[in-house]
């Protein structure tokens, strides 16, 4: 019930295409389900970026179509069978890639946000 | 590269409904984990699986926008409609029968003139220069085959 005294108040809604470098990035400690990856997001956020199902399962499903992931039904420590995902190489890749684009939308929004001298 | 991408892509398409089956177990994973989950933080089971769904919203429309990923949707409505045009061809039998027997009497004629058009009128004969071709033939000394055909 904490959820609902705290309404998404704090929530930063994704920008288009980061929701990739997300999941890529916290599938390189190894894979996981998408339950597990979701969580990851929010703790490693602060409880900021919260994923909802609704964009997370597309969200792997097309990165698996691209290859950038593959898949394995396993079975998770607390006993529930579920479907593992985890980098291909090519995924690697994708994550570096997406890790310099990143990069370079940040310094060119702080060149832009910055305060006129 | 793009072998191995069309490749997977026809072997899911052969396998999809396993894949359907796949998406259900997979959304059903993630609703159990996460009752676990808020059933370990002292949630009773039931309000738990409750508020589950409700945070998780609508299944299946999660669903669709994930099976819309795999990226079959155009060939499973080609195959939609051929099934809705067979039907209707088959409504009025009678009339499909006709326009089909008029359009490969029409093609089958047309392809038949052309052929022999193409063989006879069109095409080069088959030899170097052709042009150069001229045709003997031996006439009887003394005949009465009139002058100008001489």
């Amino acid at each position: 019930m904490q959820q609902k005294e705290q309404p998404y108040r704090n929530r930063v809604e994704l920008l288009q295409g980061t929701l990739d470098l997300l999941i890529l990035q916290t599938l390189q400690w190894g894979a996981q389900h998408g339950h597990a990856i979701a969580q990851a997001i929010r703790t490693r956020s602060g409880d900021v970026l919260m994923v909802e199902t609704g964009s997370l399962y597309p969200a792997l499903h097309r990165l698996e179509r691209q290859g950038w992931l593959a898949s394995k039904w396993k079975v998770s420590e607390n006993n529930q069978r579920a479907k593992y995902y985890a980098l291909t190489a090519a995924g690697k890749k994708q994550l570096a890639s997406e890790h310099s684009k990143w990069r370079l939308l940040v310094n060119a929004m702080a060149g832009v946000l910055r305060p006129a001298e | 590269m793009a072998g191995n991408i069309l490749r997977f892509f026809v072997q899911r398409f052969f396998r999809r409904d396993r894949l359907e089956d796949d998406l259900h177990t997979e959304l059903e994973s993630h609703v159990a984990l996460e009752t676990q989950e808020r059933i370990h933080r002292g949630e009773s089971p039931e309000s738990a699986r409750a508020s589950v769904l409700r945070e998780f919203g609508n299944v299946a429309l999660v669903s669709e926008v994930t099976r819309d990923m795999w990226g079959f949707g155009w060939v499973e409505e080609a195959i939609q409609d051929s099934r809705y045009a067979i039907r209707m061809l088959r409504k009025s039998l009678g009339l499909s029968v006709t326009v089909m027997l008029m359009l490969a009497l029409g093609i089958g004629g047309a392809t038949a003139i052309f052929t022999v058009v193409n063989g006879v009128l069109l095409r080069p004969l088959p030899f170097p220069n052709s042009d150069r071709l001229v045709t003997i033939w031996e006439v009887p000394r003394k005949s009465n085959i009139p002058t100008w055909w001489r």
